[in-house]
């Protein structure tokens, strides 16, 4: 069963110049347990599809429709994410689906002691008293391997390094063991050392726990690591859906083969590094055709005229091209 | 930690030193002649007897000879004798400062209490109608001088309606029946029991709430009830101008912080725990968004004293500022000097002090 069902899911931003397609119809699933991974460029729309399973945008300025946005708490029911009150939310927040965010020094309240804002999640979704939660917040600390938590408990954000509040914020996310768990770029504010703890110890709490991961990266070090499953996406849209293995090695989308090459080979020494050619249209004027004719190397006529459907190619693979042979590839 | 206290100690020194060396050579710039308030009475033809006071009060010394003589002065806190009152400075000046202090401190109060809750209601929401009048209301406090919102009310208030006294701080003279003694034995009691509450349950809140319940109860207990109750008959109106344009102001530097810190990151964190959007609005924007408003009070805090000309002038308040000016207008520049090193001492007593308790709000700050 699955644990998050997204069916054409739309989301969009009212600006000064009028409305802004984010998200144009994207189909996502997460199964029990299952850890799923959402790869990109800057402003594609895997961030605000995150948000949004949260239901944190703000609306205005954002507005969302889909035919199918549910999701599904370890009870077994079925909650319709968009029908769902701000009052029904605030009991599946952190109860049943958590979020890890980007930058760790950004988003923990610089005024309130680490083990305050660990406190809250107990005090507000069990009832506890400040005491007694402070004894959970301890405990967590030491789950997510914080050294000494009762004297860092005490301290403040930038009193810790950047590691340490990664850590934080997981403990935070995961002490109620929700069903999800969505990292939003977990480890880009990291050092590339602490990166790979920090992915250990996300990996460690969805086993644990027995959560189901949806992880937001352009690291595609990071997919490989983390994702049994994948979906790339560009300009709003879904372009390829498969298994870790198969995406990595045999990509069938222009764009998800053009984002592994930009990946630096450490064996051979390159005089420039593989980049894609011009940069991701801005959402107010997105080419005609496929979105990424423009920047395709193997773009035709058809593509800068019509949209390439999402071809679903029965093995779990779907591809947003014409060309979705392999044939492509030997050229 | 200790060497940062020093460092602020030595450098607010070294700024009060500044401050009394300008406060020496400025007015000796703009007066003609300060020995001439000294001549009154003196004919204009008696030279010689005009050069037997000038000697006598050093005018003839060299300017720098003079310098280290105010200097020394100053040192001792020996500010002389005003020779318009015919009085000591200090004993002038603190005739004043009462005066001011009633109409600051309330209107202070007043002011952020009015200001915080105004702010907050206009930056939970953007573009609600809480937030529309109020960027209303600034537009139109900062159109309209504050002297000529006193001028008007004074005439619609005072004189057309007379629901209001036009000058003054009492009805009758300015001294009231004052009980000294009775009134610093309750204040230093009040506050005392404050200062022990405080590290009986270790909330400083009654630090706080201790400096404005200590000051009402030493006030009720050593003032007649009557003369308290014809003061703030009087001080209503000049009170009342100042809190309409202090909370406008203090309400929009809330209300912007409010709108600032919303879109800070942690709040995404706060929401995403699940929190109730009154737990995210009080407990995590709003702490954070009173950050500049300690600023900005603390900087205020100096100009307690030192009370408004403007307003002390237009309502004939017998305060500070209107001494300055009289001061000023009659050539008293030993007074003049007196109280403009008062405001400049008041000053960087209360930055240093706002930056000393800062880190009780912002913890970053201990760092430094």
């Amino acid at each position: 069963m699955n644990v998050l069902d997204i069916k054409n899911l739309k989301i969009l931003f009212r600006t000064g110049e009028g409305f802004v397609r984010a998200v144009e119809g994207v189909d996502i699933h997460v199964g029990e347990g299952e850890r799923v991974a959402i790869v990109g460029e800057s402003g594609c729309g895997k961030s605000v599809t995150s948000l949004a399973c949260m239901r944190l945008l703000q609306s205005p300025p954002a507005y969302y429709t889909a035919d199918t946005f549910d999701f599904v708490s370890r009870d077994g029911t079925r909650h319709n994410l968009l029908t769902k009150s701000e009052n029904e939310m605030l009991t599946l927040r952190a109860r049943e689906m958590a979020m890890i965010f980007q930058d760790p020094s950004t988003f923990l309240n610089p005024v309130m002691t680490i083990g305050e804002q660990l406190d809250e999640v107990f005090i507000y979704h069990k009832n506890m008293k400040p005491k007694e939660a402070r004894v959970h917040t301890i405990e967590m600390m030491k789950k997510v391997g914080i050294p000494d938590p009762e004297m860092r408990a005490n301290q403040y954000p930038h009193e810790l390094s950047g590691g340490l509040k990664q850590r934080i914020l997981i403990a935070m996310a995961t002490s109620l063991s929700p069903r999800l768990l969505i990292a939003d770029e977990p480890t880009t504010a990291l050092d590339v050392t602490i990166q790979a703890q920090i992915l250990r110890l996300i990996g460690e709490r969805c086993e644990k726990e027995k959560m189901s991961l949806l992880m937001i990266t352009h690291d595609l070090g990071v997919v490989r690591e983390m994702a049994d499953r994948v979906y790339v996406m560009y300009c709003g849209k879904i372009v390829e859906e498969g298994t870790v293995d198969e995406i990595l090695s045999h990509p069938k989308h222009p764009y998800t083969k053009a984002l592994i090459d930009t990946v630096p080979d450490m064996n051979t020494k390159t005089e420039r590094f593989v980049q894609i050619p011009h940069n991701v249209p801005h959402p107010m004027n997105k080419p005609k055709g496929c979105y990424f004719s423009n920047r395709c190397a193997y773009c035709t006529e058809l593509c800068t005229q019509k949209q390439p459907p999402l071809y679903d190619r029965g093995d779990g693979r779907k591809v947003r091209c014409y060309y979705k042979t392999e044939e492509l590839w030997e050229k | 930690m200790k060497g940062y206290y020093l460092k602020k100690v030595l450098s607010s020194l070294f700024v009060l030193f500044i401050i009394i060396s300008l406060n020496f050579f400025l007015p000796r710039m703009i007066f003609s002649d300060p020995a001439q308030p000294y001549f009154a009475g003196v004919p204009e033809d008696a030279i010689a007897l005009r050069e037997q006071i000038r000697e006598e009060y050093g005018f003839n010394d060299p300017l720098i000879v003079q310098y280290f003589d105010y200097l020394g002065r100053v040192i001792t806190l020996d500010f002389g004798e005003s020779h318009y009152y015919k009085e000591s400075v200090w004993k002038v000046m603190f005739s004043r400062i009462p005066w001011s202090m009633v109409l600051t401190v309330s209107s202070m109060l007043f002011s952020i209490f009015f200001g915080i809750i105004f702010g907050a209601v206009a930056g939970k929401k953007r573009e609600h109608t809480a937030d529309k009048v109020l960027l209303w209301l600034s537009g139109i406090t900062t159109a309209i001088p504050s002297f000529w919102l006193a001028l008007v009310s004074l005439m619609l208030f005072a004189f057309t309606y007379k629901i209001f006294p036009y000058r003054g701080a009492m009805t009758a003279g300015y001294t009231l029946t004052m009980n000294g003694p009775l009134f610093l034995v309750v204040l230093v009691a009040v506050m005392a029991v404050a200062v022990a509450l405080r590290f009986i349950t270790k909330k400083s809140v009654f630090i706080f709430a201790g400096i404005p319940v200590s000051l009402a109860a030493a006030l009720l207990s050593s003032v007649p009830l009557a003369d308290i109750l014809d003061v703030a008959y009087h001080a209503a109106l000049p009170v009342m101008i100042a809190v309409f344009s202090g909370t406008i102001s203090y309400a929009l530097l809330v209300r912007n912080s409010m709108i600032a810190v919303t879109s800070e990151d942690y709040i995404l964190t706060a929401r995403a725990k699940g929190l109730p959007p009154r737990v995210v609005l009080y407990k995590h924007t709003f702490r954070n968004a009173l950050l500049p408003l300690i600023t900005n009070v603390g900087m205020s805090m100096a100009g307690l004293m030192g009370g408004s000309v403007l307003t002390e002038k237009i309502f004939s308040w017998p305060g500070m500022g209107q001494l300055l000016l009289d001061a000023c207008n009659n050539g008293d520049y030993l007074l003049s000097q007196a109280i403009l090193l008062l405001f400049a001492v008041i000053t960087v007593v209360c930055n240093f002090i706002t930056d000393l308790v800062y880190h009780k709000f912002d913890p970053r700050v201990k760092e430094v």
